[in-house]
């Protein structure tokens, strides 16, 4: 009965009232040294901050990858303005052509009146004008990139009397008078004469003097 | 009995192996002999088990032993809900973060302090008993009680085991209030408080008996360290005039520890027990108890036997045992199979 009476009283896998024994005793609990104790918490640091490390990381892409939309969005809201600000630019380009071809074209127009006079003030004696012709003509380009040059041209036709050796000494006469006016001068960049053709009934030879001048003031 | 096994109850201390042989650990056991040897080491334990008859058979001597390894703490602590909920293995690191032990293998038990049974997770007991010691301890006195010619059976911390024996001897008288034992060590002591119903208050005194040699030796301006043990052991009328002096500091931390514990719990220590551990230093209580006008416990081994059911041989003199003895018979006592009851607050 007593040994019933210790088997009820004794706890399961526990001992007798106050005789807890040491003998044999399996239960160690050095095995969770403090050295371990450490070690694990030091394991749980490093976990936790990998895992917060992560999901840091990945609230930042999270971020990012919103920001990613946000733009796309705009990029597609913006397109539609993009392209009305590329046909605005393209018009003003145009705009901005024909405004120069407006100033191309007004700006020599300011000394044709000059120009007439001069040429017609140093007309030699024997020469009659016919026609005098100014326009703004693009010089031939001479390299590929090279911009548009424009120039001034100057046409005047007209009949010389006499033979053909004196129209020509005349009209060379008349080309070196011209280089010297305050007009011409340093700006031309060829001048030549051509077209000359005898007309043997009036004893007159018509002839064609081109000058290329510079648009820009000397 | 020629050949069949003896039991032997076995205390093992610094300075003494005290033996006492039983004819079973069974309820109804009867004490055959008792002796004690000088000191505590495997040539005692030999001299002791020849003492009784014993010989140097480790497959016939069985003995149960109470030690207190210097590694040993003890430890009387509350513990918090969260704590409540975890298994006595999980808890194992809890005297370990208390106590600041070594980083070694501990063998540990946690016991309920007013039934002295085992832990049980979810118990509404708060406060629970925290024991053990180096598992290495344990295993160097396996090896020496073996070298010595007995089996192990059972080990046990004997401050532990002595709780049980007190608090089942104050019921046995119906002791009021409170009991303060001091178990002398070697360099440091155990002190704890029990009432009838339980274990109340544990500390740990910095002083031992290395601590009263000290004293000793400059009590009497003795040279050396072995005269000053010698006449601290011989005791008697040579010492009784500095005595006193012996036992000042040992009595000032005792005195310290009961008036720390009498405002904190509001109650009384009604008497003190000193358990040395040489039985040449049982004058040491008298002393001590003298000092704080304390009553001294002085157990009466006869009228416990009695009523724990046990018996003794014919004409062997247990009533001149002292105090030192409680650990050694505490050992068997079981506390649930006669008349008393324990009671858990």
């Amino acid at each position: 009965m007593e040994a019933l009476l210790r088997l009820f009283s004794a706890d399961k896998g526990g001992f007798p009232a106050w005789h807890p024994n040491f003998q044999g005793l399996t239960h160690i609990t050095g095995t969770s040294s403090n050295g371990q104790q450490f070690l694990k918490t030091l394991l749980m640091v490093v976990l936790m901050g990998c895992a917060l490390t992560a999901a840091y990381v990945e609230w930042e892409l999270q971020g990012v990858l919103a920001s990613v939309r946000n733009l796309k969005q705009t990029a597609v809201s913006m397109s539609v303005a993009n392209v009305q600000y590329v046909k605005a630019s393209d018009r003003f380009l145009d705009i901005g052509r024909e405004t120069q071809m407006i100033v191309d074209f007004c700006g020599p127009t300011r000394d044709w009146l000059q120009m007439a006079l001069t040429l017609f003030e140093s007309r030699p004696a024997e020469a009659v004008f016919k026609s005098l012709g100014l326009k703004v003509v693009p010089l031939p380009k001479t390299a590929k990139n090279q911009p548009l040059v424009q120039a001034l041209q100057v046409r005047l036709m007209g009949s010389i009397r006499g033979e053909t050796d004196v129209a020509l000494q005349v009209l060379e006469a008349y080309k070196e008078a011209l280089q010297v006016t305050p007009l011409f001068k340093g700006r031309i960049l060829s001048i030549e004469v051509s077209n000359l053709t005898r007309q043997n009934k009036v004893n007159l030879i018509d002839f064609e003097l081109t000058a290329t001048l510079s648009l820009l003031s000397p | 009995m020629l050949f069949g096994k003896r039991h032997f109850l076995l205390e093992l201390t610094d300075y003494e192996v005290r033996l006492v042989q039983v004819s079973g650990f069974g309820h109804g056991y009867r004490v055959e002999a008792v002796t004690h040897e000088a000191p505590g080491d495997e040539g005692a334990i030999n001299r002791a088990l020849y003492a009784l008859g014993g010989g140097n058979s480790s497959s016939r001597n069985r003995v149960r032993v109470a030690l207190q390894p210097r590694s040993a703490y003890f430890l009387l602590a509350p513990l918090d809900s969260s704590q409540l909920v975890k298994s006595a293995a999980e808890l194992s690191s809890f005297p370990r973060d208390h106590l600041r032990l070594d980083d070694v293998p501990y063998l540990s038990q946690i016991i309920h302090p007013g039934t002295g049974a085992a832990y049980k997770s979810n118990s509404t007991q708060r406060e629970w008993v925290f024991a053990g010691a180096k598992a290495s301890a344990f295993e160097d006195f396996n090896a020496r009680i073996d070298a010595a010619g007995a089996k192990v059976v059972g080990a046990e911390l004997a401050p532990i085991a002595t709780i049980g024996g007190v608090m089942d001897y104050m019921r046995l008288r119906q002791m009021p209030g409170g009991l303060l034992t001091v178990f002398l060590g070697a360099e440091t002591s155990q002190v704890f408080v029990t009432t009838r119903e339980r274990l109340v208050a544990t500390r740990t005194l910095p002083i031992g008996v290395k601590g009263l040699i000290a004293a000793c030796q400059q009590a009497f301006e003795l040279s050396g360290e072995a005269e000053a043990r010698a006449t601290l052991f011989a005791g008697g009328p040579a010492i009784a005039e500095k005595a006193s002096l012996i036992i000042e500091r040992l009595q000032r931390e005792v005195e310290t520890f009961a008036g720390f514990y009498e405002l904190q719990a509001g109650q009384g220590i009604n008497s003190l027990c000193i358990i040395p551990p040489f039985s040449a230093l049982e004058w040491v209580g008298g002393i001590v108890a003298h000092g704080m006008g304390t009553p001294l416990f002085k157990p009466d081994y006869a009228a416990w036997l009695e009523f724990q059911g046990a018996s003794w041989a014919p004409g062997l003199d247990i009533q001149h045992l002292g105090a030192a003895w409680l650990p050694t018979f505490s050992l068997i006592a079981q506390y649930n199979t006669h008349g008393s009851t324990s009671t858990s607050i």
